[in-house]
């Protein structure tokens, strides 16, 4: 493990058997993450981009060891390594209790602000919760902890008495933010955080996460299917389509030089907000995303694909690198 | 004008403190008039139905006999302790000794009860004619077959009957939500054995365990109580599976499983008080099943054992007797009047608890 990385993801695979038949027998699989590796340095935000249903939740949620608890039946293969204070450890490979031990250092932001937060307990005692778990704080630390936190996420500390139907939206987010901040975590997997809110509150509710990330040293995994607002926030950003990485750059060099084709269509549905602006001209992608059921052999992306060859069935094309730090998995563009 | 209606509004933002949603859904069950004054009347019924001895009863509550006082609803006193004339065998007739006393006129004085007649007593050697008697000023429901005072057995049978509603609906919720939470939460294997043992245990015919466990022994309260919470929890575990199954799938079961809540925590804190809807929108319907399966089973004879003042029994008597209309009127009307009130409030809790109104979690 490169010893600047703070979690490094090596080859991960999440399938979901699926069941049917009179024995339930397994009948298909579900490739929803295919071989994804990831790095995340100390201090740095890597965005995570991509259309629905490629996979890009699920990779959060499997690096936070939370999927077995909804679909005990999936398969996650690979390394989720983490680095930790007594040394590296594969969240993969630990148990639940041994799982749970870490969870204090590596927290998660939820996409639906409404239903992310317990409506029977208060803002309070949902900040408070994880420190019941991770710390010995006593309950005035505790209070003073959740009064600071709610400072720092922009909301008045008095308002910890109050029940989360009586916030909005954007300061629902804020709430989950301080819980996740809660323990002092070194990485955050946000997993779009801002997608249920306005634009005007996704502004604000990125720039309180950047501004949160300088103060607290924090390591960001950003989920996102919009790119104009991963470009603004990353420094890195990752490109996946149905289950795999296919470009992986610093953010601006992907936004404005892309190389895989499909990161060019992605781009180019950004829409702009000027009128005047016709110069680029669309790349209008055929036919529909293919049901990671049944993925197309070789490259994913060949069947929608403006530069596929026949030969784009033969194998994954692996991530090369093109540029500087700018990786592709496309053997036929630069 | 104005004026005063800012500081008005001023002072209700100042007082708005938070309110949890159990409070909201309180406040919106209080504004449901017929739910909410029936859920006074019979809260209030059931708590005074335990002193009910204080207004209806044989025992007298005070009695000052010879310069002493004596207190009969905690002691038992012979006829002859309290120098009872008419009839002194056994038990002092607290009714005889005020007569007595205040033809006597020696300073002696009964303190009876508002309603003077117990649940259980004999009052043939006070009646003339022959048992049932038709209702009159001094009985209000006349008597049943045996001379027993027909409105003192309604009022305690009340007791009996809420008592053991609740009791069975208690414990039946208890385990029922156990296992459907646990169906639900663990899910799997442990879901698809533990429905197929509700589905053996929901085809036990219930009435049938009944007749033979009662011509074995003579059934009590406690063992119809075990018996029918054998037999009513299944109903629950549906709905708690349910609710189990679509809450566990919620981001704030996954946040709590992420910021390291064990599974108990999870279960207790996150899940259950989430799924409390159904819990407390079927209670009251629950509890009027469980009085009317009481009723039932005392109106077939397999019910509480036999001096135990109940309205099936009494019902049972109405149709063995059925020329003497009070014995079947006033049960009926009784049982009518506290299974619709108690369906009122579950009308009014399933309103207040409508989770379209605040959806569960907004």
């Amino acid at each position: 493990m490169n010893p600047e990385n703070i979690l490094e993801v090596k080859n991960l695979k999440v399938r979901f058997p699926i069941h049917g038949g009179i024995f339930l027998k397994k009948v298909a699989e579900v490739n929803a993450v295919d071989g994804v590796t990831l790095e995340l340095k100390q201090g740095e935000t890597l965005g995570l981009v991509g259309e629905s249903g490629c996979g890009k939740s699920t990779v959060g949620k499997a690096i936070i060891n939370i999927l077995k608890f909804n679909s005990p039946d999936a398969i996650i293969e690979g390394e989720v390594l983490l680095k930790t204070d007594n040394g590296i450890i594969d969240l993969v490979k630990l148990s639940t209790s041994e799982m749970r031990k870490h969870r204090g250092s590596i927290q998660m932001i939820f996409q639906d602000p409404y239903s992310s937060l317990n409506s029977r307990l208060s803002v309070g005692q949902i900040i408070a919760e994880p420190m019941l778990y991770h710390t010995n704080m006593t309950k005035t630390e505790r209070l003073e902890k959740v009064s600071w936190l709610l400072e720092k996420v922009g909301l008045n500390p008095d308002q910890s008495k109050r029940y989360p139907h009586e916030f909005s939206g954007g300061q629902r987010q804020r709430i989950g933010i301080a819980r996740a901040l809660a323990t002092n975590p070194k990485i955050i997997i946000a997993d779009e955080p801002v997608s249920a809110l306005d634009v005007s509150i996704q502004a604000q509710v990125i720039n309180l996460l950047q501004s949160l990330q300088k103060d607290f040293d924090l390591s960001l995994l950003f989920i996102a299917h919009d790119l104009s607002v991963v470009e603004y926030i990353s420094s890195k950003i990752a490109v996946m389509y149905l289950g795999n990485i296919v470009e992986l750059g610093k953010g601006a060099d992907i936004y404005h030089n892309p190389i895989h084709p499909y990161t060019k269509a992605l781009l180019s549905a950004v829409p702009l907000p000027d009128p005047n602006r016709k110069g680029k001209e669309r790349v209008i992608l055929k036919g529909d995303v293919p049901t990671p059921l049944n993925k197309p052999s070789g490259c994913g992306f060949r069947t929608r694909c403006p530069i596929a060859r026949d030969e784009c069935a033969l194998k994954v094309p692996p991530l090369e690198l093109k540029r500087d730090e700018q990786f592709a998995a496309c053997p036929y563009t630069n | 004008m104005s004026e005063n209606k800012n500081t008005e509004i001023k002072e209700e933002t100042v007082k708005k403190v938070s309110v949890s949603i159990l409070q909201k859904r309180w406040r919106k069950f209080k504004t449901l008039k017929r739910g909410y004054i029936s859920f006074l009347v019979i809260v209030t019924a059931f708590l005074l139905s335990f002193i009910l001895p204080l207004f209806v009863g044989k025992s007298a509550l005070l009695v000052h006999y010879n310069g002493s006082y004596y207190f009969p609803l905690f002691n038992t006193y012979q006829a002859t302790d309290l120098g009872q004339t008419r009839d002194p065998y056994g038990e002092a007739n607290y009714r005889f000794l005020k007569k007595q006393y205040s033809e006597e006129n020696q300073g002696n004085w009964v303190l009876m009860p508002f309603y003077p007649f117990g649940p259980n007593e004999n009052l043939l050697n006070e009646l003339e004619g022959n048992p049932p008697h038709p209702p009159s000023a001094e009985h209000w429901a006349g008597t049943d077959d045996r001379g027993r005072d027909v409105f003192a057995r309604l009022l305690y049978g009340f007791n009996i009957g809420l008592s053991f509603a609740l009791v069975v609906t208690f414990f039946s919720y208890i385990i029922g939500i156990a296992i459907g939470a646990l169906l639900g939460f663990y899910g799997g294997k442990v879901d698809i054995l533990g429905q197929r043992f509700i589905e053996i245990w929901g085809t036990l015919p219930f009435l049938y365990v009944i007749i033979i466990i009662s011509s074995i022994i003579n059934p009590n309260f406690l063992l119809l109580v075990v018996i029918l919470t054998l037999f009513n929890w299944i109903g629950m575990t549906y709905y708690m599976r349910g609710e189990f199954y679509r809450e566990k799938a919620r981001d704030y079961v996954a946040a709590a499983v992420s910021m390291g809540a064990k599974n108990r925590i999870v279960i207790f804190k996150h899940i259950l008080p989430n799924s409390l809807t159904p819990v407390i929108s079927y209670a009251p319907f629950a509890i009027v099943a469980n009085i009317f399966s009481l009723v039932s089973l005392d109106f077939l004879g397999f019910g509480l054992p036999a001096p135990t003042p109940s309205w099936g029994q009494l019902m049972q008597q109405g149709l063995t007797n059925i020329d003497y209309w009070w014995l079947i009127m006033t049960p009926l009307i009784a049982m009518f009047l506290t299974l619709l009130m108690i369906t009122f409030i579950g009308e009014a809790i399933r309103e207040a608890f409508d989770p379209k109104v605040y959806s569960r979690l907004r």
